[in-house]
């Protein structure tokens, strides 16, 4: 099982100080908050002699599969520079979000709009596998969700060539049944984000600065996935703070 | 008046999109190489189109280290040529450089081999800005070891007629810089400033507002008003608000005249 940290507390100029974790944990990266050259030089210094292993989260950012107006091409395109990067650097995965906030417009339905998020999914799905990268698909936070728990997993299950990454605080902000989720997907789960929340904000907290019953959940880790990947996406650092985080939940494994 | 700029420094990655609740007459400047050509091309599209007040650049600059032997200076071209193309697709008035990076072993080789490296790389890349018409502003930087002080500084704009200057008020507070003198003896090569605050002298650069550290700003605002009262003002500020930002560009529209 690998233990890696997400870039998220230290986004921009701030990248470089990624360098003070210890080369046994991986780094997963922002990919769409570089240039090229920016990741030339990054990925060079922070995977340097580092046995911990690179993930990529794919780009979201003024991207929302489910709404009509998606810029479907320019999508398509930041996507495969995205996989093209997940192989050039060697990253083990490249997260993918199936949606962004519920569509709004004149004669609006749900269901057109969680077919049309799925059908791009598993288009986007179809690139990564033909670049040789496995691409996650992820549980959203958004107030209102275009996939639901039941939805998320009835509509992208069946697709057998789709592996996930559950996001635990993303579960947990909508009351998820994390328990039944991860017996549902089991093994397709290839990776979390591991994070709590006091179900009012995306909040990305430690392990153990919430509420979670993390008893429970790593019980039902090692039942059903025990392989996954946990990515350790919190808001704030410093990276000792991290560290010693990583040794809470060490000590649940 | 002079054109009052917010940088985005204060909108990292996905926060970028929040830079459309900036009022419209304060304008906008992006670092460039925090994003890839998707976020910029969406974002830009919103932030920057049909915007009243201008767009400027702050060029790359991390893993760019002008004055190291190492610099893969093929490589700086090729990404300030793909920032010069942003500037001339969306109307930007300045790419700001920076003419060197944080130098760990400064024992390694002079002063003066360092200052000659950076000047032949910086004279190129102001070649380059010709040939793609921009306008391309060097900043002093705050480094422990820093290549040009006060006064190499200012010898920059002698040496290269092409480019111009870009003050960062807070390294000039951290590095004890003279900040009236360097106002009076650059004056109208002074094309834009970097607004920001700090604890002073040999502190961290910690881009505060404006007022929240130990800058004397009416001090400031006295010479920019005599020297340079036209230069941009680029508030470059970390971990604020869109409500404190606009209240510090309210604050630095009664100081300039």
């Amino acid at each position: 099982m690998d233990i890696i940290i997400s870039h998220l507390p230290y986004l921009g100029t701030w990248i470089s100080a990624m360098n003070g974790i210890p080369k046994e944990y991986g780094i997963e990266v922002f990919i769409e908050y570089g240039n090229d050259y920016f990741w030339k030089y990054t990925i060079k210094e922070l995977m340097d002699g580092r046995t911990g292993k690179l993930s990529i989260h794919g780009p979201f950012c003024q991207i929302n599969l489910a709404a009509k107006d998606c810029n479907w091409q320019d999508v398509l395109e930041t996507y495969k520079w995205s996989f093209d990067c997940c192989n050039k650097y060697n990253a083990v995965h490249c997260v993918c979000h199936p949606h962004a906030a519920m569509p709004d417009y004149e004669g609006f339905q749900l269901i057109d709009n969680q077919k049309l998020a799925v059908e791009r999914v598993n288009k986007l799905n179809e690139i990564a596998k033909s670049q040789g990268v496995e691409m996650l698909v992820e549980n959203m936070p958004y107030p209102t969700l275009v996939l639901q728990q039941d939805d998320f997993v009835n509509y992208l299950k069946p697709i057998e060539d789709i592996q996930f990454l559950i996001d635990v605080g993303h579960a947990m902000l909508h009351n998820w049944d994390i328990t039944k989720l991860l017996a549902d997907l089991g093994d397709r789960i290839r990776a979390y984000h591991v994070h709590e929340n006091f179900r009012d904000a995306d909040s990305h907290l430690k392990v153990g600065e919430g509420p979670l019953d993390w008893k429970q959940f790593f019980s039902d880790y090692k039942k059903y996935s025990p392989e996954a990947r946990l990515v350790l996406e919190y808001m704030h650092g410093p990276i000792d703070s991290i560290i010693e985080n990583i040794a809470l939940v060490k000590s649940y494994l | 008046m002079s054109n009052i700029v917010i940088s985005s420094s204060a909108f990292l990655a996905f926060n970028i999109v929040n830079m459309v609740k900036l009022p419209r007459e304060l304008g906008i400047e992006v670092l460039i190489e925090n994003a890839n050509d998707y976020v910029w091309q969406h974002a830009l599209q919103e932030l920057v189109v049909d915007r009243p007040s201008e767009f400027t650049i702050h060029g790359p600059f991390l893993y760019m280290n002008l004055a190291s032997i190492d610099c893969e200076f093929d490589q700086v071209i090729e990404n300030y040529k793909w920032t010069f193309n942003y500037y001339n697709k969306y109307g930007a008035k300045h790419v700001v450089l920076h003419p060197h990076g944080f130098i760990s072993n400064p024992q390694e080789e002079t002063n003066e081999a360092r200052k000659t490296r950076c000047l032949e790389r910086i004279n190129k890349l102001a070649e380059l800005a010709c040939q793609f018409g921009v306008n391309l502003l060097v900043e002093n930087m705050c480094y422990p070891y820093i290549v040009f002080d006060q006064e190499a500084y200012v010898d920059i704009f002698n040496q290269i007629p092409s480019v111009n200057s870009l003050i960062d008020v807070g390294h000039c507070l951290i590095k004890s810089w003279d900040i009236p003198k360097l106002l009076k003896d650059l004056g109208s090569r002074i094309n834009a400033f970097h607004i920001d605050d700090n604890y002073g002298p040999n502190q961290k650069d910690i881009h505060l507002k404006l007022g929240v550290g130990v800058l004397d700003y009416q001090e400031f605002f006295d010479a920019y008003n005599l020297y340079c009262p036209n230069s941009r003002l680029v508030l470059e500020y970390l971990g604020v608000s869109v409500e404190e930002i606009v209240d510090s560009a309210n604050l630095v529209k009664t100081l300039v005249k």
